[in-house]
This record gives structure tokens, sequence and C-alpha cells, in this order.
């Protein structure tokens, strides 16, 4: 984590676009003092997710997979 | 021991990646784990047995090879993402798995114990929709998550 003053900021944002971009914390500091965070953004999993739903019921797939999954796991374990 | 789902590590069960891909009833809660929770770990062996799987749905006559393919595409593309965390099988795995299988009286395939190896080593709890796994996990001190 490093602390920035806005000016420097101002002038590179590109540049410290780039390291929030790759994970690192950039405080920005007015005065000396932190006034903001620039952070990696990152889309809320249930955003990235609400798509899944959709996908599943589109899905053309007859009977249960995971039935099929236990089918198989229980045809390999010995009673 | 069971317990509710809670941020900690979590190794996710073939069975409980499946509802997440393909229409099940655990699906609604697969998808509530996933939009919740951020460390998920798989296998490379949960990745062989989910594709293998579908494959035989395929040769089941249950589904298309297009249909499948499409599931491939978005599982690899949150591999790609980080969604799950992958790890690979090794050593120790393998010796906790031969340990499992030697001193349980419970039905277990091999590869029950290798997935219930890897758990056991990486202090993972087990989501998973498949009782007879999780019986077998929580006879070992494995910590069990979810509510089904």
């Amino acid at each position: 984590m490093k602390k920035v003053p806005v000016n420097e900021v101002r002038e590179q944002l590109a540049k410290y676009l780039t390291e929030a971009e790759r994970g690192e914390e950039v405080i920005i500091t007015r005065h000396n003092k932190p006034v903001a965070k620039l952070v990696n953004y990152e889309e809320p999993k249930k955003e990235k997710f609400s798509n899944m739903e959709e996908f599943r019921n589109s899905l053309k797939v007859e009977g249960s997979v995971l039935n099929t999954l236990i089918e198989m796991r229980n045809e390999e374990r010995v009673g | 021991m069971r317990k509710e789902l809670a941020e900690h590590n979590v190794y996710i069960d073939t069975s409980a990646i499946i509802p997440f891909y393909f229409k099940e009833i655990y699906s609604s809660e697969s998808q509530r784990l996933f939009e919740e929770h951020s460390f998920f770990q798989i296998s490379e062996l949960s990745k062989i047995e989910f594709y293998s799987t579908a494959r035989k749905k395929v040769r089941l006559g249950h589904t298309t090879e297009s249909e499948i393919k499409k599931v491939f595409r978005i599982f690899e593309l949150h591999l790609k993402e980080g969604v799950f965390s992958i790890l690979n099988v090794n050593k120790p795995h393998y010796e906790a798995a031969s340990n499992i299988i030697k001193s349980t009286e419970n039905s277990l395939r091999s590869l029950d114990a290798l997935h219930l190896g890897i758990a056991y080593s990486e202090n993972l709890s087990i989501f998973s929709f498949d009782k007879v796994f999780i019986k077998t996990a929580e006879e070992f001190g494995i910590q069990t998550i979810g509510n089904y």
C-alpha cells in the first residue's frame, strides 16, 4: 500500500490505475492526509453469476447430471 | 461435524460443481454458495470427474456434444477467471487417501478417498451433495457445510 499526493495521481493517473489493476492499493492524500483509496475493481459476484440460471435453463439435457455422478460413484463403491 | 456456511476455505466436491452448471434440485443452493463466498478450492481430480460425468450424459444420449461444449466453455472461463483455485494432487494427498481407505468401514471408492485426502491434508471444509461422501468425511473429522 502506498500513499500518493493527489496532484501526483492527477499527473500520472494511468500509472496508478495500472498499479491498482495489479492489486496494489493506492491511498490518495491531500495535505498529507489520506482522503481516498484507489483499488482494483472487482465485479460483484452476484452480477458475475447473474446469467447462470438462464444458462442452466437454456441447456438441453435429459435427466439429472448430478444423479449420473452419484450413480457412477455408487457403482464403484463396494457395498 | 457439519457447520453452516462461513468464511473459510472450502473444497467443492464435484457433486456441488455440477448443480452450478446444470439445472438440478440443488442449483439455487450451489449458486448461493458461489455468490456469497470467495475462497473455493477444487482439484485436478474434480475437473476430470466433472468432464467425465458430462461426457457420460452424451454417451447415454441425454444431451449433445454441442450442449456439453457450452458447459465446458463457461466452466473453463470460470477457471481462467479464478472462480476456483485448483489444487494439484500430490504425494501428501495420496498418503492421506491411503490412510482413509485403510481405516474406514464405509463404502468408499479410491477417488472418494483421494478427494477426502486432499481436503484433509489442506485443512479444507467440504461442500458436497453426495451423502455417502459426506458421511465418510465427517467420520474423519473433516468439516462439511451446507444444509440438505
